[in-house]
């Protein structure tokens, strides 16, 4: 029997799943290590950076699987209502106490209880990349907010630090510019597969997006997700 | 209240106590890798949770399932050889074993598209991707037994079937709370349609959309236009959910249901063909696409969709000795078709499949019988006549004519046609019209089998020529009419139908030409002769008798 070369989206596919579960074992270690460190050596910097950029290469795999199926028209999104202050919460007992180690305040607010209608996993993906990235250009606040803006559901991750570069406010999120430069590139296609996830939320004539704008709340950078 | 204040409200995380809640459920955890469980062990005794199971394998689940009910069951799909977390839960499903008021959690790195969807059609409680760290897990957590805590009273009902009481504890619940409104909506819906009261089954969902375009709304009307055989408003539906989500499978299969309640078994095969493109895990949904498409006689689609039912089945609890069967079966008609230049290795494909069956399955009798009937035609297609005649043998070996089922029986039929053993053919059938006389299925296919025991090319050509010819009789051109209708017959000459349709078609031409007369009442004769198996029940014989009676009259005007 000849053997068959996998197709690309199936070597893919079977990687990032690999990743993934290496990913997890690696983060839930980190987890049950740092109960048993004692005060003093959970709190110093070494800890927080493993976690921090475990972090980073989950959200990456995400993007890179989700840019590649988005590509090739197979990815997977599903609209289905959910509680918004779930959400948060969830991003809440995510990132709190890894942010409490780095110094850094987590505001949490979701003024009325919203039901609203998402692709859960695309959106939470959103978010994560958008509060690790506060997290490395914040100051020392992170309010992370859902509110109703008419039809839109507006999610905000907003910080107090030096807020975007001229450069990137002026680029509509949704292009993506040729030449990637390696520092910011990371954020610039973050923002892109962000931009194109809101896309996909759709009702009637209205359609999702990003914006990128300064101050806000905390005076620095305020990046919103619209879903209508 | 007044009207003016804002309604703060409580979240019901509020006001249920987990701590109680925790160490009451029961637990278990699916997955293949040591590490993992242990380390979700200890993340769910962190959170207070007292009994928890741990399984390292499907059967290994399956198996403390039967002996233990679970609250909550997290489960990874991927758990090596064999069983994945879709069949277990495919499984518990089907046995009932998995209540309403139990959680089923897929919690898995997995994120193909094919493998979410087709798991997703099994409604799992929730679909937690990996990594996820203990806080998340537990948030997660948390808001899930809440609900299950709250919305437990209805579940319960729904579990026994009381869904008049379960109808009333929704409409309490709404009154009580916004929080679980779309659930309680939804819930409602279904019950309704169990229920039988279509009415109001519609009215919340057409009350849905007109706030909001939801799937949830729009499908479910469809469904109940379905159920009201309306069947185009019930497409429309179907088609705008479509629309707005491509990937709904949901909308694809109640497409397909639409176009078959309207007869349109072509399209309904298209809107199916698409479902399982999209989640081809579905072993139910394959079978069903493999035997539409063998209806409309599309040979190649129905192979495929029984090989990935084959395929898919190994390990589910789907898995039947009939996929297998159909598969032979396709691929033996498929062989017979003589201008398919991959016949050698279709046939080769077709009695390894059909070994496969006996071997799988060796306490199915009919399976073992059915699969070297079929396999009998796979070398009498390939020329092999010595290898037709000994499986052929060793088949008969194994039958008792007398206690023939239906099934084994049509088979055995179809088989003796393919071996020129025709006589033999018809009285089987014949014997089989009698005892089966009651159900209509078995005597269709026994007439379509007297009707054109030929391969699908033949039945074709045969069709299409007798469809011409009735288009000329109707236009008046009886000449050429015949000329079509003879054609026919030398693709399926002893179709019932086709001979009394030349027979018509040569007395209406005598009527113009009388001096056709002879020739009409010979080649009638011919026609008559050929038909003469015919039993009592089949729907022409009737016509048979009738036009029968006019060729006498026809003979004794000569005479």
């Amino acid at each position: 029997m000849t053997s068959i070369k996998p197709d690309f989206s199936m070597v893919m596919a079977s990687s990032v799943h690999d990743m993934k579960n290496s990913l997890s074992m690696l983060l839930q270690t980190i987890e049950e290590m740092c109960e048993d460190l004692p005060e003093e050596a959970r709190n110093n910097g070494h800890v927080t950076t493993i976690q921090y950029e475990a972090e980073r290469v989950n959200n990456f795999l995400i993007q890179l699987l989700g840019l590649y199926r988005l590509e090739n028209k197979g990815l997977s999104f599903h609209i289905d209502e959910h509680y918004v202050e779930e959400l948060l919460e969830e991003q809440e007992a995510h990132y709190d106490a890894f942010f409490a180690l780095k110094g850094i305040n987590l505001q949490v607010e979701c003024e009325e209880p919203i039901n609203w209608y998402f692709d859960r996993e695309l959106v939470l993906g959103i978010l994560n990349n958008a509060l690790t990235n506060a997290c490395r250009y914040t100051k020392d606040t992170i309010k992370l907010s859902a509110q109703m803006e008419d039809d839109y559901l507006v999610l905000k991750v907003e910080d107090n630090g030096e807020g975007y570069p001229e450069s990137m406010l002026q680029v509509d999120p949704g292009e993506h510019s040729d030449s990637i430069d390696f520092t910011s590139g990371s954020t610039s296609l973050g923002i892109y597969f962000a931009s194109e996830v809101a896309k996909l939320h759709k009702q009637g004539d209205l359609q999702g997006r990003i914006t990128l704008e300064n101050g806000g709340s905390l005076g620095g950078g305020v990046f919103s997700v619209y879903l209508p | 209240m007044n009207g003016n204040q804002t309604i703060i409200e409580e979240t019901p995380l509020d006001k249920v106590n987990l701590h109680r809640i925790y160490p009451k459920r029961k637990f278990l955890i699916v997955d293949d890798f040591e590490s993992f469980r242990s380390s979700l062990r200890m993340m769910l005794g962190t959170f207070g949770a007292q009994h928890i199971d741990t399984a390292h394998s499907a059967e290994d689940a399956l198996n403390k399932c039967k002996y233990e009910q679970y609250d909550v069951i997290l489960c990874d799909f991927n758990l090596g050889l064999g069983k994945n977390g879709q069949n277990i839960l495919e499984e518990l499903r089907f046995k009932k074993r998995l209540k309403n008021t139990h959680l089923f959690i897929l919690i898995t790195a997995e994120t193909s598209r094919e493998i979410v969807l087709g798991a997703r059609e099994y409604l799992p409680d929730a679909y937690i991707a990996k990594p996820i760290t203990k806080n998340v897990l537990k948030k997660r957590l948390d808001q899930m037994l809440v609900q299950q805590h709250v919305l437990r009273p209805i579940n319960k009902e729904i579990d026994l079937s009381n869904y008049a009481k379960a109808i009333t504890l929704c409409h309490q619940q709404l009154e009580e709370s916004k929080r679980y409104q779309s659930w309680c909506y939804q819930t409602l819906a279904k019950l309704y349609s169990l229920s039988g009261d279509l009415g109001n089954a519609k009215a919340i969902y057409e009350n849905a959309l007109a706030s909001r375009e939801l799937t949830w709304a729009r499908v479910g009307l469809g469904e109940v236009y379905l159920s009201e055989h309306q069947g185009e408003k019930a497409i429309e539906c179907f088609k705008q959910a479509i629309d707005e989500n491509p990937n709904l499978i949901e909308a694809y299969d109640g497409m397909s249901n639409s176009f078959m309640e309207m007869g349109q078994l072509q399209k309904a095969q298209d809107a199916l063909l698409e479902a399982v493109k999209l989640s081809p895990r579905v072993v139910n949904r394959q079978k069903k696409l493999g035997s539409i498409s063998e209806k409309n006689q599309e040979l190649d689609v129905a192979i495929d969709a029984y090989r990935n039912a084959v395929k898919f089945g190994e390990n589910s609890v789907f898995d039947s000795s009939n996929n297998y069967l159909s598969l032979g079966r396709c691929l033996s008609d498929a062989v017979q078709n003589t201008s398919a230049d991959d016949k050698d290795e279709k046939a080769k494909e077709a009695v390894d499949i059909l070994k496969q069956a006996s071997y799988k399955f060796p306490a199915e009798e009919d399976t073992c019988v059915n699969a070297l009937l079929v396999e009998v035609r796979v070398h009498v297609a390939l020329n092999n006549f010595d290898m037709a005649e000994n499986t052929l043998r060793t088949a008969e070996g194994l039958i008792e004519e007398d206690e023939l089922s239906a099934e084994v029986g049509l088979e055995f039929a179809k088989t003796l046609y393919s071996m020129g053993q025709d006589s033999r053919a018809e009285n089987l059938l014949i014997k089989l019209s009698d005892k089966f006389a009651d159900s209509k299925d078995v005597l269709d296919q026994i007439e379509s089998l007297l009707d054109e025991p030929v391969n699908n090319q033949e039945k074709v050509k045969a069709r299409e020529f007798n469809r011409q010819g009735i288009q000329l009789f109707e236009k008046g051109d009886l000449q050429t009419a015949i000329d079509a209708f003879e054609t026919a017959l030398e693709y399926t000459p002893k179709h019932p139908a086709l001979n009394l349709n030349l027979i018509q078609t040569l007395l209406k031409f005598t009527d113009i030409e009388p001096s056709f007369k002879t020739q009409t009442i010979s080649t009638s004769r011919a026609c008559l002769d050929r038909i003469s198996h015919l039993p009592k029940q089949h729907r022409q014989y009737k016509r048979m008798q009738h036009l029968e009676k006019m060729i006498r009259k026809l003979e004794n005007e000569t005479a």
